[in-house]
């Protein structure tokens, strides 16, 4: 009778998961040749890098540094705090299970570092603020394209398009889009190298699974990992969850700068109706170079 | 209504999450030169990743700096309850901010305050403390 009780439960239990396991697939549209239909707009949430104990930034400094806004004896930061909040007002309002975010391998968020690459990257930021040369100027004020965790998610959305046999990411962002090949198999010509890497993609059920290799290195992670290695390889995991979110991680390889790879997480949710792409016309509105080193010389 | 509506957008930017603005505040700008002007806006430019405020500000001798102030991204701005239109050329405003590095008429504004009393936040880029 115990058993018959067990086995009772563990019926029901099975049956709720095929339920559920149901109405998910059935929540996710498909498009006429059957893949998981993922277009439309989105903001993107919590795919950052913000390791376990970052390093000490003079350009972007934390509570407890010196250089710190929050630091200044009359109060006044730069802004009140409220600024440091915002991101993903531009979602739809649909209510968010828990998702994974950020580095969700190691588990400890600490980043599997080469020491000496560790070393240099933290004395690579020492010398941005003030900064030593153009090359310690911020890859974003110098708009650069986005790289792989910068960009600004909670005000610029992203677009997902399906035309056959590709899909197109495009980012609000910098004017930056992807163009992921369903149908090719293998990379590029090493000797072909890109800002934002080669994607080539396949389904496995409802997650676009996308292989990205062919960087050219002049993009940045983060603001604390202020540049990339041209071996840079990323699997990225998009999985349709349902109509208004789609899951996401990132595993890293980049061998050069760590001893293993690493993931991130994050994901996707369907924008509000009324959120617009805005040209984002990064050299009209940004003004970092002559706010920092002057006005240039009249010609 | 206007008040309405930056009151709602303050309410959502509370219960949202962290963001990350395009650029780094203090490898451009000084936390430690704030500065106050009080002058005439000339212009408001809606450009990403910054929108631009010109401010006319009469010298104690009389002659006239035109400032620029840098604000938030169009959309963060709009979430903050702005619209193009909602400080005109012609309006009187006190804004605070700081100085670029590189010294001149360049700040990172911070609030502005309206003839009729009304305080808005420039939405710009955020201290780190909050990412």
């Amino acid at each position: 009778m115990r058993l018959s009780n067990n086995a009772a439960v563990l019926m029901a239990m099975a049956a709720i998961v095929l339920m559920a396991s149901a109405a998910s697939a059935q929540s996710v549209n498909r498009l006429s040749d059957s893949q998981p239909d993922m277009q439309g707009m989105y903001t993107r949430t919590g795919v950052k890098a913000l390791e376990a104990e970052p390093p000490f930034n003079p350009i972007d400094p934390g509570e407890k540094n010196p250089f710190s806004v929050s630091n200044r004896e009359d109060g006044l930061g730069p802004y009140p705090r409220i600024f440091g909040q915002g991101g993903n007002v531009l979602r739809g309002g649909q209510q968010r299970a828990q998702r994974r975010v950020g580095i969700i391998f190691p588990e400890n968020k600490k980043l599997p570092w080469r020491p000496e690459e560790d070393v240099r990257r933290k004395q690579f930021l020492l010398e941005m603020n003030p900064a030593k040369d153009l090359r310690h100027i911020e890859l974003n004020s110098r708009c650069a394209l986005p790289g792989l965790f910068e960009g600004e998610d909670g005000n610029n959305p992203y677009t997902f398009l399906q035309p056959p046999g590709k899909v197109v990411i495009v980012y609000d962002y910098n004017h930056t889009s992807r163009v992921i090949d369903l149908n090719r198999r293998e990379h590029l010509g090493k000797q072909v190298r890109l800002f934002m890497g080669d994607s080539i993609g396949h389904w496995e059920g409802n997650t676009l699974v996308v292989d990205t290799t062919n960087f050219n290195g002049r993009v940045a992670y983060s603001r604390e990992i202020p540049y990339l290695s041209e071996d840079l390889h990323t699997i990225e995991r998009f999985t349709v969850a349902d109509g208004n979110t789609i899951d996401y991680e990132v595993t890293i390889d980049d061998p050069k700068l760590f001893t293993g790879p690493w993931k991130v997480a994050g994901y996707f949710s369907r924008a509000a109706k009324d959120v617009e792409s805005i040209e984002f016309a990064c050299a009209e509105g940004s003004q970092t170079l002559q706010n920092i080193f002057g006005a240039p010389p009249a010609r | 209504m206007k008040l309405c509506i930056l009151v709602a957008g303050l309410a959502l930017l509370l219960a949202a999450e962290p963001m990350v603005a395009h650029h780094a505040f203090a490898a451009e700008f000084d936390v430690n030169k704030p500065v106050k002007v009080n002058g005439t806006v000339t212009k408001i430019e809606f450009t990403n990743p910054h929108a631009w405020l010109y401010v006319d500000v009469k010298d104690a001798d009389g002659t006239t700096t035109n400032w620029r102030f840098e604000l938030g991204a169009p959309n963060a701005l709009i979430r903050l309850g702005w619209k193009t239109d909602t400080i005109k050329a012609g309006t009187e405003v006190e804004i605070t901010g700081f100085r670029a590095k590189a010294g001149g008429p360049v700040a990172n504004g911070r609030s502005i305050k309206l003839p009729d009393g009304r305080e808005l936040f420039s939405g710009g880029s955020a201290p780190t403390a909050d990412r």
